[in-house]
C-alpha cells in the first residue's frame, strides 16, 4: 500500500470533495475554506501534477465554456487507485489511532 | 481580461517551471482570481499578491524542477529555510547584501545588453557596413574619417558585384519646420537614398518602404513628429515647409527609432534635395556624408577590403584618401579611432561596468561566506550530528550549497522588485532608456538565472568546504567551536570588500573633482550672459539691421553674429596651401564665420594684428584671422600678411579660445566673414534683472522676426549639456560605489555583532575587573579599524593608477592630489567605524551582570 502524505490525504479529499469542478483555482478555495491556510498557485498545482504522475488522480480538459470567459479548463478527477490509496490510509490511519486511544 | 495583464515577469518565471502544455491551464487559473483581486482591491495589492504567490511557489516550484534529487534537495531546502528563519537578523543581512548586488548586477546587465544590442535590429544587420576614409600622414599615422563624397555610394554599388546596394545618409540640425501655425527648429533632419529603408530595417507604420521615398519632394516623419504636429490628423499627404523653402509632402510614418540605433532621425527626405540646403551632390572632394553598403550574402567583408581601398584615386585624380568597410554591429562601441560627428559609446565603458558589476556581486557574496564561516561555532553541532548519523562530506557540501542557492534566489526575487523600483531613478541619473522589456527574451531571464545560481555557488564554496571539514568527535567533545578558524581567510575577504570599494569611491571622486576642474576652466573667452538664439537662414542677409535694432534696447550690451555656437562642433576645412609650407601633411582647421562684433562680445583678445573692423569693407573678401594653435601647426614665424589658400590674407593672430569642450585642445581656427551661413546669433545682456531683460529682448525680436519662433538658450547652460556624457558617468559610478559601501557596511555590521556576542563573557569579565567604557571599545574596533587601514593602503596605488589613465583621456585635467585619496579613505574609515561602533558601545556599555549570566 502507498502511504500518503498528510497534504496528499488533503489534496486528494479536496478533489473529490468538489467533485465535477474540481481545477486549480476551486480546489485553492476548498482547501482555504477548509483548513483556513492560504496555498500557492505555484503549490498546488506541483502537487496534483505529482498525484496526477503517481496515477491517483486523471486530468481532463473541458471545453472552453463562456463562464470561464471561454477557456479551456484542466479538470482534475480522482482514478481508481486514487480512492483505493485514500480508503487503505483511512483504514491504516483509524487502527493506528484505535491504539493509542486505547492505551492513552 | 487581455487589457490588465499580470506581472510579466512573474509569467516567465513561472513558465521556466510548468511544462509548456500545461501554461494555458496554469495561467488561466491563476488570472481569474487576479483579476477579481485587481477589480475589488486595485492593481497594486492584486501585483503584489501574484507576486507573494511566486515567492511562496517557489520552494517547491525549484525542487520539483531538480526532479529526480526532489526529497534530497526539499530537505536541504527545509533545513536551508529553517536557517534563514531561526537567524533572522544574518539572514536579512544576507539577503539584503545580496539583493543589492544582484540588482546593481541587473542594472548593468540591462545597460550592457542595450549597448551590445546596438544596431542588431536590422534584418541584414550583417550584411552592412559603413564606408570608411582614411589618409596616411607623413608621421605614420593613420586618419580615419566616417565621412565621404556624394560620388562614392553610387560606384561602389555600379563596380564591385559582391555590393548589392549602397545608400547615403546625412543628418542635418537647426531645420525651421513648419505647419500651418505650428513651427520649431528640428536636430535630427535626414537625407537618405531611396533604398535606404530597404536596406535597414527601420519598420514603417504606413507607407511602403519600396515607394515611400521615390519622390524628391516625399518625406517620412517619425511617429512623435506625426503627434508634434500633426497631433490626431492623418499626416499622410499632408505638406510640411522646411526653412521656409522647400516643400515636402508626407508619405509615410516611421515607427521611433530604437534608442539603440546609432542613427537617429525624425524626418527623412529623399537624398538629391540636399542641394536646396548648400551641400553638393557630386564630386569627391566634399566630405560630409556616411556611405552604407550591403553585400551580397557570403561575401566577406575583410576580403573586398583590399579590392574598395584605391576607389577614390580612381575617379578622383591625384586623391591620396581610401577607402574600407566597418560593420554595422561595431560602429557603437568601436568607432575610437574614427572622427565622426555622432557621440559613440565605447566598448571601455562596457567593460569597466561589467567589472563594477561583478565586484559589488563579490562583496555581496563575500558577506555570506563570512557570516557563515563566523557561524560554524553555532552550527558545529548540527554538523557534527549529521556527520555522526552517516552524513557523508558530499551531502554536507550539497546542502550548504543548497542553502547559498536559496539564498541567491530570494535575493534574486528582491533585487528584481528594487530594479523595478529604481530603474526610472535610474535612467533619470544616467541618461539611458532602459526598460524591462528585454526580460521577455528567455535568454535573458537564463542569463539572470544563470548570474543568480553563480553568485550562490561561489557565495556557498567556502562554507560548503570548510565547514563540511569538521571533526565531529572533537567537536561534541568539546561542545562548541570557537568560531575562531578562518578567520585569517574572513580578514582577508573583509580587505578585499573595502579595497573594492575605496576604489570605487576614489573613482567617483575623482570624476566629481575633474567634473568642477572643468567648469572652473578658462575657456578663453567669456560664456557669461550670452543669450543663443537661432537666426533663420532668410533672415542672415538681414543680420546688420537686425543688430542695429537690437542694440537700441539699453539692456542688450553687444551683439554678434557667427556660424557656430562656441562648444559645438563647427565646419572643418583641410587646409594644404599657405604660405610657407613646408610639409605634406594637411591641417584640419575648424572654420567659424563670424562678424567684427564677435571679439567684443566674447571679450576675445589678439595676440597680434587687429580682429575684423567694419570700416574696412574688403575684410569681408579677403581677411581672414587664425588663432594661435593655427600658427603653430602651419609652421609660421610671422603670421601677419601672409596669404591663405588661395585669396586670404592673414590680417590678426587671435590668443586661443577653447572653441570646442575642454575633451579637446585648442585646436587650430580660422575665422572669416564671409564663407559660411550666419546662423546664430549670441546677445550680450545687462547682468541685472534677468528675466525683465529677456522678455524685453523678446519683445525686440517679435517685433523684428514676428514669424520665427523666440527660442534661445544661455550660453553657459548650452555648453554645461555637452559635459552631460561626463556628468551621468560619475552619476552611474556615484550610484554604484555608494551601494558597494553599504553592501560592504552590511557585511562589517554582521561580523562585527558576531565578535561581539562571541566576546560577551570576556567583556562582563573585563568589566567587572575595572575596565572602562573606551578601554572595551577600543578592544573591539581595533581588528576592525586595522582591515580598512590596510584596505585603504592597497586601494589607492591601484586607484592612483585607474585615475591618472582616466584623467589623461582630458586634454585639460586637473592633477592627482592627496585629496582625491584623503577624501574615500575618511569615508571608508569613518562608514566602518559607525558600522562597527554601534555594536561595540552596545556591548562595552551593558551591565556585566547580565553578560556573565549569558549562555
Amino acid at each position: 500500500m502507498r502511504l500518503l502524505t498528510k497534504q496528499e490525504e488533503l489534496f486528494l479529499l479536496a478533489v473529490f470533495g468538489i467533485g465535477q469542478d474540481a481545477y486549480l483555482v476551486s480546489i485553492r478555495e476548498h482547501l482555504k475554506k477548509q483548513t483556513g491556510k492560504d496555498w500557492a498557485f505555484g503549490s498546488i498545482y506541483i502537487t496534483l501534477e505529482k498525484l496526477r504522475r503517481r496515477g491517483l488522480i486523471k486530468a481532463r480538459v473541458g471545453k472552453p465554456s463562456a463562464r470561464k470567459g471561454g477557456k479551456a479548463i484542466k479538470y482534475y478527477e480522482l482514478s481508481k487507485e486514487g480512492i483505493q490509496a485514500l480508503r487503505e490510509n483511512k483504514r491504516l490511519h483509524d487502527k493506528m489511532w484505535k491504539e493509542f486511544v486505547k492505551h492513552a | 481580461m487581455r487589457k490588465n495583464p499580470p506581472p510579466r515577469f512573474c509569467r516567465c518565471i513561472y513558465r521556466l517551471f510548468i511544462p509548456e502544455s500545461d501554461w494555458n491551464y496554469f495561467f488561466n487559473g491563476i488570472d481569474e482570481v487576479y483579476q477579481g483581486l485587481r477589480q475589488s482591491r486595485g492593481k497594486w495589492i492584486a501585483n503584489m499578491w501574484y507576486w507573494t504567490q511566486l515567492g511562496k511557489s517557489m520552494p517547491l516550484l525549484v525542487s520539483n524542477a531538480i526532479g529526480g534529487y526532489l526529497d534530497m534537495f526539499s530537505n536541504y531546502f527545509k533545513t536551508g529555510l529553517r536557517n534563514i528563519r531561526r537567524h533572522k537578523g544574518y539572514s536579512t543581512i544576507n539577503i539584503i547584501g545580496l539583493a543589492v548586488g544582484l540588482a546593481v548586477c541587473i542594472l548593468i546587465f540591462l545597460g550592457v545588453h542595450q549597448e551590445l544590442s546596438y544596431d542588431r535590429f536590422h534584418v541584414n544587420a550583417d550584411r552592412i557596413f559603413r564606408m570608411i576614409e582614411f589618409e596616411y600622414l607623413t608621421s605614420g599615422e593613420v586618419l580615419a574619417y566616417s565621412q565621404q563624397g556624394p560620388e562614392l555610394a553610387a560606384v561602389l554599388k555600379s563596380d564591385f558585384p559582391e555590393i548589392e546596394e549602397s545608400t547615403r545618409f546625412y543628418t542635418m540640425s537647426n531645420r525651421l519646420v513648419r505647419f500651418g501655425n505650428r513651427l520649431s527648429y528640428e536636430n535630427d533632419f535626414a537625407f537618405a537614398d531611396p533604398q535606404f529603408l530597404t536596406m535597414f530595417t527601420f519598420p514603417l507604420k504606413k507607407g511602403d518602404p519600396l515607394t515611400v521615398l521615390a519622390d524628391p519632394s516625399s518625406m517620412v516623419i517619425s511617429e512623435r513628429m506625426a503627434k508634434k504636429y500633426f497631433d490626431k490628423q492623418d499626416p499622410i499627404g499632408k505638406i510640411l515647409h522646411v526653412d521656409n523653402q522647400m516643400d515636402f509632402i508626407i508619405t509615410g510614418i516611421l515607427e521611433n527609432i530604437p534608442a539603440n540605433s546609432h542613427m537617429q532621425f525624425d524626418f527623412l527626405v529623399q537624398f538629391e534635395s540636399i542641394k536646396n540646403f548648400g551641400e553638393q551632390v557630386t564630386g569627391w572632394n566634399d566630405f560630409y556624408l556616411d556611405t552604407y553598403v550591403l553585400l551580397n550574402e557570403n561575401v566577406d567583408y575583410r576580403e573586398l577590403n583590399p579590392k574598395i581601398k584605391d576607389i577614390v584615386s580612381k575617379y578622383s585624380k591625384g586623391s591620396d584618401f581610401y577607402e574600407k568597410l566597418q560593420p554595422l554591429t561595431s560602429i557603437r562601441l568601436f568607432s575610437n579611432a574614427i572622427l565622426t560627428p555622432q557621440v559613440d559609446g565605447d566598448i571601455t565603458h562596457v567593460v569597466i561596468f561589467s567589472l563594477i558589476a561583478i565586484f559589488i556581486l563579490l562583496i555581496a557574496c563575500i558577506n555570506f561566506m563570512n557570516l557563515t564561516t563566523a557561524r560554524s561555532g553555532q552550527r558545529a553541532r548540527e554538523i557534527s550530528i549529521r556527520k555522526v548519523v552517516g552524513a557523508r562530506r558530499q551531502e554536507l557540501v550539497r546542502q550548504f550549497f543548497g542553502e547559498s542557492i536559496l539564498m541567491a534566489f530570494i535575493s534574486l526575487i528582491f533585487a528584481v522588485g528594487l530594479v523595478y523600483l529604481l530603474l526610472p531613478a535610474f535612467n533619470q541619473l544616467s541618461g539611458k532608456e532602459m526598460t524591462f522589456e528585454i526580460l521577455r527574451h528567455i535568454h535573458v531571464i537564463l542569463g539572470l538565472l544563470g548570474i543568480t545560481l553563480t553568485a550562490g555557488l561561489i557565495a556557498g564554496i567556502y562554507p560548503a568546504l570548510f565547514l563540511s571539514a569538521f571533526q565531529p568527535a572533537a567537536l561534541l567533545k568539546s561542545g562548541r567551536d570557537s568560531g575562531q578558524r578562518g578567520g585569517g581567510f574572513r580578514r582577508a575577504l573583509v580587505i578585499f570588500q573595502f579595497v573594492t570599494t575605496t576604489v570605487l569611491i576614489i573613482g567617483t571622486v575623482g570624476v566629481y573633482q575633474q567634473m568642477n576642474f572643468l567648469r572652473k576652466q578658462n575657456l578663453g573667452y567669456d560664456k557669461d550672459q550670452v543669450m543663443c538664439l537661432r537666426l533663420p537662414r532668410e533672415l542672415a542677409p538681414k543680420v546688420d539691421l537686425i543688430k542695429t535694432t537690437l542694440e537700441r534696447n539699453p539692456m542688450i550690451l553687444s551683439t554678434a553674429a557667427a556660424s557656430t555656437v562656441p562648444g559645438r562642433r563647427g565646419a572643418l576645412l583641410t587646409l594644404d596651401k599657405w604660405e610657407g609650407r613646408d610639409t605634406q601633411d594637411r591641417i584640419e582647421m575648424g572654420l567659424v564665420n563670424v562678424d567684427p562684433d564677435f571679439l567684443s562680445t566674447f571679450k576675445l583678445e589678439m595676440a597680434e594684428g587687429r580682429f575684423f573692423l567694419k570700416e574696412f569693407p574688403t575684410d569681408k573678401k579677403e581677411a581672414v584671422v587664425v588663432n594661435e594653435a593655427a600658427v603653430r601647426a602651419m609652421g609660421m614665424k610671422d603670421p601677419l600678411g601672409k596669404r591663405l589658400g588661395s585669396r586670404s590674407r592673414i590680417i590678426g593672430v587671435v590668443k586661443d579660445f577653447n572653441i570646442r569642450t575642454l575633451h579637446h585642445k585648442v585646436a587650430p581656427l580660422m575665422l572669416t566673414m564671409n564663407d559660411l551661413e550666419m546662423r546664430h546669433l549670441f546677445i550680450k545682456i545687462v547682468e541685472t534683472n534677468v528675466p525683465r531683460t529677456i522678455s524685453s529682448v523678446e519683445a525686440s525680436w517679435r517685433s523684428l522676426a514676428p514669424e520665427y519662433p523666440f527660442e534661445f538658450q544661455f550660453l553657459d547652460e548650452s555648453l554645461e549639456e555637452l559635459y552631460q556624457a561626463d556628468r551621468h558617468l560619475g552619476n552611474i559610478i556615484n550610484t554604484f560605489a555608494g551601494l558597494a559601501l553599504f553592501v560592504a557596511c552590511l557585511g562589517l555590521y554582521g561580523l562585527a555583532s558576531f565578535v561581539v556576542e562571541r566576546r560577551t563573557k570576556e567583556i562582563g569579565i573585563r568589566k567587572v575587573l575595572g575596565a572602562s567604557i573606551p578601554s572595551i571599545f577600543h578592544l573591539l574596533a581595533r581588528d576592525f579599524i586595522k582591515w580598512i587601514v590596510i584596505a585603504n593602503g592597497i586601494s589607492i596605488p591601484l586607484a592612483a593608477y585607474a585615475m591618472i589613465k582616466y584623467l589623461n583621456s582630458y586634454a585639460y585635467h586637473t592633477s592627482v592630489g592627496l585629496v582625491l585619496f584623503l577624501i574615500p579613505a575618511v569615508m571608508t574609515l569613518f562608514a566602518a567605524l559607525l558600522t562597527v561602533s554601534w555594536q561595540a558601545l552596545r556591548a562595552a556599555a551593558a551591565n556585566p551582570v547580565k553578560s556573565l549570566r549569558y549562555e
